[in-house]
């Protein structure tokens, strides 16, 4: 049986904690708005006229229209660039797989820092470092605005992302698989193939996706090398602001549509990204 | 345990550049097609039936013009035309990207002759078109080259060659709304000081913008020269170096940056022509000096609420001149282009007396042709405006080989004026930076 | 044959790797030392011209652009990554604790970090409009005047800065988060028996703990921030004048745009020196403070 007393101070004491939840979820409003807010516009703005986008202030109240979205994937060759993002991205992604996944297997199981660090030192350098000189390369050979070109240099990016995601993951490969593959005789590579490979699936995905998001975001590399045949998305976004009224909406559009594929594929591996972009170094 | 990997680390890295640089210098000069400059035989638009060309320009009215018109030169032909078209600075770039990789993907191209010839001639971007037009099989006798004149001609002529030919001539013009104007019961100035007053009063109430023209670094340097001109400096002296920083120079800079600040749109530090044109076909620009090639876009009635309240004036007059200037955009046809013939059809029909004389009477934009008629409805003062100013006009770029890059250094002492910043020093300083860099490419 | 495989398994695994880092990284480098030491316009007609190191000269004694560049790429740097590494800091110490809707919160967290930069670049560039964007209603709302934002050279700068932290605060939250996560609580735990404050354990035990970690996170971002292209090539190209000309995009305009590719070359050098000299130093004191 409880006193009056006590009663009271259970009432206060949940008054406090309701106070306190609300105090922290305000607060968590408060810190994720800016974040969040640009997309809202974004969104927002590719669903206004061009009229309600001139009248000077931002308002969420609007009659919304579509005109902007049919202006960009009937308008211009949005498919097209679609599909270049895509090969680009697709191909850069599978050639950083075959070639990182070894790597990373590498590094991980035979200790070779060194090759780890040349890789890493890869992201280090800037990428107009390699940008230059592959660009007068490419133009000799001409290779500029060709699939192969993005590829290759796209790979610049690719690959020491993926080769770092993996070692850790190959890192964290059971002992025990790899001696028990051995003691049924089967081959390094045959190990590497048919267990290692199988067991890792899942940290493979997130290597492959994180790389084709890179691709898909980049742009250093496409401006320069994508010509009018392989423009990606990025590029085609940014060569098409179309001079006199800066048609806003269009770009809103655009730029909303080229995100929407990479938010939903990052969501798939969220814990990965931030292994991915802090350099593999962290984990779990 | 890593001598394998070190001696195929040695062993790849000797041979993979090796392979690669043979690779490099093997490809490339593909025979192309027979010299069309030696074609033979009757002039005959059809000669090159069947032929594809690419095109590439920046978006401006000559190329939408242009645009609309091709399915006729495409009947006229039997050629196929792709006609690219991005903003400027993004065309500017990816040209150059094109060009220095020898890209044959590229046959015609846009060009500003005093923004891009010396340079462009330099590093070998231009066919020379002289043997072309004199090829009596591949010229039209209709084609009526003289009629050009003999200055703009003259201005595609570098070392001999005919690098470009001409597809719009523009002088820098006054734009103004003849309503608001008279609003404030105002003259149209004629005089810097006068512009600067009227464009207080109209400011003053905050209705409109008083006075726009460019304030963004390299595109400012062209709206600049009329101001240098007429407050008595020029750009370079007759040594080729940096003549703007004289008292006369930095007294135009600053009365360029000071009317901007005091009644020039918001951030005007990032306004080119496109962000301008915009607001002025908006209606909130009351007074605005740019090339005359907007006027394309300003009388257009489906893109500018203004095309029934504009007209137009030569630029005012200094305290030391009156001097006025122009630019111009031509064609030119890239030397790794497999398709010379065609583009040459293609240049032809684009700047015939004709089809010059069609676009400025149908679209406002005008070519370099003498016999070329405007437009009935065309407002007679810009007419007047323009043929007066054009023949009197200077170049609004200083003859020199890096133009970009002076312009940047240029653009910068803008930037500082329009900021209210110290404009003696920011212009001495781009002085110096302007004899810097024309020295290095000399 | 297996046998053969095996015995090199090391150089199998690796070699495909190396021949990508040889050719892909180690030759153009090599090619862009070549270049560096010689005028070259990028004519198809005239070959590169030996200058020595004629391009070195310049840019350590008349290259004024140079060294405004180099410092607003510091500048941008060190303020971007300052206030993403406090912000963050505080943000991860806000989430971590169990509330309703924790996993939408990190997802939506991501956002920033991985949408196309290009394409958040524009939405900002809209932002900044003086005119239309939302930043100046937003100024006027409060009552204050509208900015130029971006087209005012006095603070164009610090707008990129405002994107940068606004796209990249999440990272040093989310691995600060990962690494208050992984902490062990029996210090925590002594620490609240000892009656230590809320404030006194995050200061004087939490974030020791987890400060290896931050700075990893932080190291990271040092090196990417100078790097920075995206967003300033979209939303102000440098400008206005030069007040956002950072090394990146100096070096960039000078190869593509003035076509000095042999100053091009000896720029890019440097900048890589000064890039990897930052990264070696920030690790060697990473490496010094974790065996310490």
């Amino acid at each position: 049986m409880m006193t009056e007393t006590q009663q009271q101070a259970r009432r206060a004491y949940r008054r406090r904690a309701l106070v306190r939840t609300a105090g922290f979820y305000l607060l968590l409003a408060f810190v994720l708005a800016p974040f969040m807010f640009v997309f809202l516009y974004m969104v927002a703005t590719s669903f206004k006229s061009p009229l309600d986008i001139n009248s000077g202030s931002f308002t969420l109240w609007f009659t919304p229209t579509l005109d902007n979205y049919r202006d960009v994937l009937l308008g211009t060759d949005f498919l097209a660039f679609t599909v270049n993002s895509l090969v680009v991205a697709g191909c850069s992604t599978l050639i950083a797989l075959v070639i990182g996944l070894p790597a990373a297997f590498a590094i991980a199981r035979y200790k070779m820092p060194r090759l780890g660090a040349v890789i890493l030192s890869s992201r280090i350098t800037p990428g107009i470092a390699f940008l230059i000189p592959w660009f007068i390369i490419f133009s000799q050979v001409g290779w500029i605005d060709t699939y192969q070109a993005l590829i290759l240099s796209h790979l610049l990016v690719n690959l020491p992302l993926v080769t770092y995601l993996m070692v850790s993951f190959f890192e964290d490969f059971p002992e025990e698989l790899l001696d028990s593959a051995a003691v049924d005789g089967a081959s390094a590579v045959g190990t590497f193939v048919k267990v290692v490979l199988p067991v890792t699936r899942g940290g493979i995905a997130s290597a492959a996706i994180l790389g084709f998001v890179f691709s898909w975001n980049n742009f250093l590399f496409s401006v320069v090398i994508a010509g009018r045949d392989t423009r990606t998305l990025p590029v085609a976004v940014f060569e098409f602001m179309s001079y006199g009224s800066i048609n806003w909406g269009a770009i809103c559009a655009a730029a909303t549509v080229m995100t929407l594929p990479v938010i939903v594929l990052a969501l798939l591996v969220q814990r990965h990204i931030v292994e991915g972009l802090a350099g593999g170094s962290l984990k779990g | 345990m890593t001598s394998t990997t070190t001696r195929t680390t040695r062993i790849l890295a000797i041979l993979l550049p090796a392979a690669l640089l043979t690779g490099a210098c093997g490809s490339n000069d593909g025979a192309g097609q027979e010299n069309p400059a030696e074609a033979t035989g009757e002039f005959d638009w059809q000669r090159y039936s069947g032929t594809e060309i690419r095109v590439s320009s920046l978006q401006f009215p000559w190329q939408e013009a242009i645009a609309e018109r091709l399915p006729e030169f495409e009947e006229l032909t039997g050629i196929t035309v792709a006609l690219d078209a991005l903003p400027e600075e993004q065309f500017r770039q990816r040209l150059q990207v094109e060009m220095t990789s020898g890209s044959e993907d590229i046959d015609v191209f846009a060009t500003s002759p005093q923004n891009d010839a010396a340079r462009f001639v330099q590093l070998g971007w231009y066919e020379d078109l002289n043997p072309m037009l004199s090829n009596e099989s591949l010229t039209s006798p209709d084609y009526d080259f003289a009629d050009f004149g003999e200055g703009l001609i003259e201005s595609q002529t570098y070392d001999g060659q005919l690098v470009s030919l001409p597809t719009v001539v523009e002088t820098q013009i006054f734009f103004y709304r003849p309503s608001v104007l008279e609003q404030y019961d105002l003259e149209v100035p004629g005089t810097i000081d006068e512009l600067e007053s009227a464009a207080a009063t109209i400011s003053e109430d905050g209705e409109v913008i008083g006075w726009a023209t460019r304030g963004k670094r390299a595109a400012a340097v062209t709206q600049i020269a009329s101001f240098l001109y007429n407050y008595g400096a020029e750009f370079i002296d007759e040594d080729g170096q940096a003549a703007f920083d004289t008292p006369e120079g930095v007294e135009a800079f600053q009365t360029y940056g000071d009317l901007l600040r005091e009644y020039g749109p918001a951030g005007s530090a990032n306004n080119s022509w496109e962000e301008l044109l915009a607001l002025f076909q908006q209606g909130q620009i009351a007074m605005w000096a740019d090339n005359s090639g907007q006027v394309a876009s300003v009388l257009d009635p489906e893109v500018s609420s203004v095309a029934d309240d504009v007209e137009f004036a030569p630029m005012p007059a200094g305290p030391a001149g009156d001097a006025q200037t122009f630019f111009g955009w031509s064609a030119a046809i890239s030397p790794e282009s497999q398709e010379k013939g065609a583009s040459w059809l293609f240049l032809q029909w684009a700047t015939s007396p004709e089809m010059v004389e069609e676009l400025q009477v149908e679209a406002d934009v005008v070519g370099g042709r003498e016999s070329a008629e405007f437009a009935d409805d065309t407002p007679e003062s810009f007419i007047d405006a323009f043929q007066s100013s054009l023949a009197r006009s200077r170049s609004q770029l200083p003859a020199v080989i890096p133009v970009p890059e002076v312009r940047d250094a240029i653009g910068q002492a803008i930037v500082v004026s329009i900021e209210g910043g110290d404009v003696e020093a920011a212009v001495s300083t781009a002085a110096e930076e302007f004899n810097r860099i024309v020295q290095a490419q000399q | 044959m297996n046998d053969v495989i095996d015995r090199h398994v090391k150089s199998v695994f690796a070699t495909p790797a190396v021949a990508f880092v040889v050719l892909m990284m180690i030759f153009p480098i090599a090619y862009t030392l070549y270049l560096s030491l010689h005028d070259w316009y990028g004519s198809t007609t005239s070959p590169p011209t030996f200058v020595g190191v004629d391009n070195y000269v310049r840019i350590f004694s008349n290259d004024p652009r140079f060294w405004d560049a180099l410092g607003r790429t510091l500048l941008f740097t060190g303020l971007a990554v300052s206030i993403q590494t406090v912000l963050g800091v505080a943000i991860a110490v806000l989430l971590h604790r169990q509330f309703a809707g924790r996993g939408l919160v990190r997802s939506l967290m991501l956002l920033p970090m991985i949408a196309t930069p290009v394409a958040v670049a524009l939405v900002w560039r809209l932002l900044f409009q003086p005119e239309l964007g939302l930043l100046n209603d937003m100024l006027m709302a409060v009552g204050l005047s509208p900015s130029a934002w971006v087209a005012d050279s006095s603070i164009a700068l610090f707008c990129l800065v405002l994107v940068d932290v606004w796209e990249w605060t999440s990272l040093i939250t989310l691995v600060t988060l990962s690494g208050l996560v992984a902490l062990p609580t029996e210090p925590m735990e002594a620490a609240v028996v000892d009656g230590a404050s809320a404030w006194q354990r995050f200061w004087l035990i939490t974030l020791p703990m987890v400060r290896p970690v931050i700075v990893i996170a932080v190291v990271f971002r040092l090196i990417e921030a100078l790097k920075t292209f995206d967003p300033i090539i979209v939303i102000t190209q440098g400008g206005p004048g030069f007040a956002t000309e950072t090394l990146n995009i100096y070096i960039y305009n000078t190869a593509f745009q003035y076509q000095q590719l042999g100053y091009a070359s000896a720029l890019l050098l440097v900048f890589f020196a000064i890039v990897f000299t930052l990264a070696a130093v920030t690790l060697s004191f990473r490496r010094g403070k974790a065996s310490s």
